[in-house]
């Protein structure tokens, strides 16, 4: 029988101990608060409030770049540290399989990043509602966008968000299995993640990259919000169709290369 | 054999080695090369034909400054020839020249057919037929009234001589440019060319005579704009500016004859024509504009280089007063410019006012919602807005080029020159609205000169294959690129024509002209010096085959 509930409900309480975790989240959370706080007053000196949805986004566009850092920090250091003290010898020893040893992480890694993003996207919209109402906007008395177009917008991206957080998750996962120490692999990690930004502004690439997709669905909310229009539907099939298949070649390769991994020595 | 084999697995099994790192090893150049060969490949898979021959390539030598010119017929051959303005520092002085460059049946000379300096009061200038004599006149205004150069034997004289006295804005002459503005057009659609001058509170307007002379028909009230600016910078300055407004010679009432349009900070004055081909005070009307329009906020100087004022602050201009769902009425696209997001995100919207015939005096033209009936927003740097017909239908579609700064790609740019741009089409439906998305939008990558404030090469005013319909022109990689109009109405995003050629660094300098007798654009492009590579005075002329 699988033990992969087992591993992941483990690594799940192993998440909600640690305290580190929490105070990382109520410090974005802090930041996010603040940057709302920011762009309100902002708006308010420039005359120019628009509605609640600007200051959400702006907030969201913050955090998100911290929960993105965040999450690849966790991942990397999710198996390196393991395999760096030992603990997990003890796990496989135990008749684990090396398989569900990593999807067992990976899984627990996906549920908190959906918990992660999820909440701050909520979180986002409260303090539109509370800096400007999630209203309708408009341009004079030219109707722009419905409310409606906006939270659909909105929870699109969100999804859209999740889908690529995935894919740097599994990226973590794969130089976690690369790198030995967890100080390595998470500076390795954030060095290929800002690599792969880079080449993800180069044409020639871009396209096949996730990270072009991390930040693309709260840039595009950040355009609605402004009344600028997006076609959803050029990006959203990209958005699964590489954010999979980078989750597929990251974990293949990380379960490969673990599975001739010398743990023992 | 075999054995050997089975003892390597056992070996595997009792001492598993972690990674096969001389396979890999072995492996890594041929994947290298693999990858390598990949990248150079791709250029192969453009579909773009570089078509060597596709322009005649004329190179003219200009001994200048602030290069300016016109294309047209001078000498009245059927072939357009070209008058360019320059200017020459001599010490401390500055003079100012016409260099005129004849288009013969094989082409242009390098050097000027002649030239000769321009009188140092001249102001501003156009290109007329005024005299009974054979080609055209260059006529300038000069503080006393309106002068101009004869050609006398396919020869300009350059002593000038007076059309008529008269007062005009135009007083005293800029140091090192002659500006051209095109005060002397057909108004009344009668084969003759009428005289518009602006003056501080009028237009007048003067008419040819049967002898030959030229008269006051109409004295239009029309103030000029001014505004009075204090410089406290070193010394203390007093600028005083005066605009003239922005004049369209359109039919605006559906009454089949071209009326004056005046664009004004709040209103749109307009002159009708009546049957007799005259204008006057008592037949004209105003139409209020709901927003106020920003003062010339940014000036072009003959060089090309645009300088702007406030250049942070919101602005608010009229992109285009024309009939844009071919049912005869000027609709009005308006644009509002804001940076309040910062240099690096600037935002632009376009708002389109459908005209509508006004039910109380239907004979004065169109009038405008207070609403905008469509609006189209977009962030990013916006090159050249402009509106033509791009499937064929009569109809205006909506044509905006943008660039979208971000930190990365803008180091980008910097290392390579090179921007990506994203045209948006947004095409007018059978219905005659535009939709909220983009109908296209054509990826093209264009080179930006790092070094300056300056432009990339976007232009769809031409047209290269003669099918009556513009074409878009872009330059990447040192070569210039033609898209055709597409026939099916959707753009392509790969070009129809690459051309290999020197291109200034200033893109707003690349212009199509018509300058052969064909139906097909050809191009013309002035070069500013660099002070490397790219010498004073270097103008080429590419003439399409």
């Amino acid at each position: 029988m699988s033990k992969l509930p087992i591993l992941i409900k483990i690594e799940l309480e192993k998440m909600i101990r640690k305290r580190s975790m929490l105070w990382i989240a109520l410090m974005i959370l802090a930041i996010q608060i603040a940057a709302a706080f920011f762009e309100h007053s902002a708006r308010l000196a420039n005359d120019d409030l628009g509605t609640g949805f600007q200051v959400t986004v702006f907030s969201l566009k913050i955090c998100l770049q911290l929960v993105a850092l965040i999450l690849l920090a966790l991942s990397s250091m999710t198996l390196s540290e393991e395999i760096a003290t030992g603990t997990a010898k003890i796990i496989l020893v135990r008749g684990v399989k090396r398989r569900d040893f990593i999807l067992g992480k990976f899984i627990a890694l996906v549920y908190l990043s959906t918990v992660l993003v999820v909440f701050y996207h909520l979180i986002g919209l409260v303090l539109g509602h509370f800096l400007g109402g999630l209203v309708a906007i408009k341009e004079g008395e030219f109707l722009l966008f419905t409310a409606m177009d906006l939270y659909k917008g909105f929870f699109g991206g969100m999804l859209l968000t999740l889908c690529a957080m995935v894919a740097l998750v599994a990226l973590g996962c794969f130089v976690s299995i690369l790198i030995k120490g967890s100080g390595g692999a998470v500076g390795t990690g954030i060095v290929i993640y800002f690599f792969m930004q880079i080449l993800s502004q180069i044409g020639l690439f871009q396209k096949y990259l996730f990270t072009k997709y991390l930040f693309l669905p709260i840039d595009n909310m950040s355009k609605l919000a402004e009344g600028i229009y997006v076609d959803w539907g050029r990006y959203v099939w990209w958005t699964i169709g590489v954010s999979s298949g980078s989750i597929l070649i990251f974990l293949t390769l990380s379960i490969i290369i673990f599975n001739k991994r010398d743990v023992w020595h | 054999m075999l054995r050997g084999c089975s003892k390597i697995n056992i070996h595997f099994r009792v001492s598993p080695r972690p990674y096969d790192t001389s396979l890999r090893l072995r492996c890594f150049p041929l994947f290298l090369v693999v990858f390598l060969c990949c990248i150079l490949c791709l250029p192969l898979l453009s579909n773009a034909k570089v078509k060597k021959n596709f322009f005649a390539v004329y190179e003219l030598k200009v001994e200048g400054d602030y290069i300016d010119y016109l294309m047209e017929d001078l000498n009245e051959d059927g072939l357009n020839d070209g008058l360019f303005f320059y200017s020459k520092r001599k010490g401390k002085s500055v003079s100012r020249y016409f260099s005129v460059f004849y288009q013969h049946p094989n082409g242009f000379n390098k050097q000027a057919d002649y030239r000769f300096e321009i009188d140092p009061d001249a102001v501003v200038y156009d290109l007329a037929d005024v005299d009974s004599n054979p080609g055209k006149e260059i006529l300038f205004f000069k503080n006393k009234g309106l002068f101009y150069y004869k050609m006398i034997e396919g020869r300009y004289d350059t002593t000038p001589i007076l059309l008529f006295e008269t007062p005009s804005i135009f007083k005293l002459p800029d140091q090192v440019f002659l500006e051209r503005l095109n005060f002397v057009r057909d108004l009344n659609d009668d084969g003759v060319e009428e005289i518009l001058i602006p003056q501080f509170f009028h237009y007048v307007i003067y008419s040819k005579q049967e002898d030959g002379t030229y008269s006051m028909t109409a004295k239009l009230d029309c103030s000029m704009q001014n505004s009075v600016t204090s410089l406290n910078e070193v010394s203390r300055y007093l600028i005083a500016t005066f605009l003239t407004p922005n004049t369209l010679i359109v039919d605006y009432n559906k009454d089949q004859l071209s009326d004056i349009v005046t664009i004004h900070d709040e209103y749109l004055k307009i002159f009708f024509q009546n049957n007799a081909g005259e204008f006057s005070n008592a037949d004209s009307a105003i139409v209020n504009l709901k927003f106020i329009l920003t003062q010339a906020y940014s000036s072009r100087l003959g060089n090309g280089n645009i300088y702007q004022r406030d250049r942070f602050k919101d602005k608010i201009g009229i992109t285009s007063l024309a009939d844009l769902n071919n049912d005869g009425l000027l609709d009005m696209i308006v644009e509002k410019f804001s940076m309040k997001d910062g240099a690096f995100n600037p935002k632009k919207q376009f708002q389109v006012f459908f005209a509508r015939q006004d039910p109380d005096n239907p004979k004065k033209g169109g009038i405008f919602n207070d609403v905008p009936d469509h609006i189209i927003i977009n962030r990013g740097f916006q090159i050249h807005s402009k509106i033509g017909d791009l499937n064929n239908d009569g109809k205006m579609d909506i044509y905006i080029p943008i660039i979208e700064i971000g930190v990365f790609n803008f180091i980008t740019m910097l290392v390579t020159g090179d921007i990506d741009v994203t045209v948006l089409w947004y095409v007018m439906d059978d219905s005659g609205h535009y939709r909220k998305k983009p109908d296209f939008e054509l990826e093209v990558t264009v080179e930006v000169d790092t070094k300056g404030r300056k432009f990339p090469v976007s232009s769809i005013d031409g047209d290269f294959n003669g099918d009556g319909r513009n074409d878009f022109m872009r330059a990447q990689d040192g070569k210039l690129m033609i898209h055709y109009a597409p026939d099916d109405g959707e753009p392509k995003e790969k070009a129809d024509v690459e051309f290999v050629i020197e291109l200034p660094d200033n893109g707003k300098m690349v212009k199509p002209q018509m300058v052969n007798a064909d139906a097909k654009s050809d191009v013309v492009m002035v070069f500013t010096p660099n002070g490397k590579t790219i010498k004073k005075g270097k103008v080429q002329i590419l003439i399409t085959r």
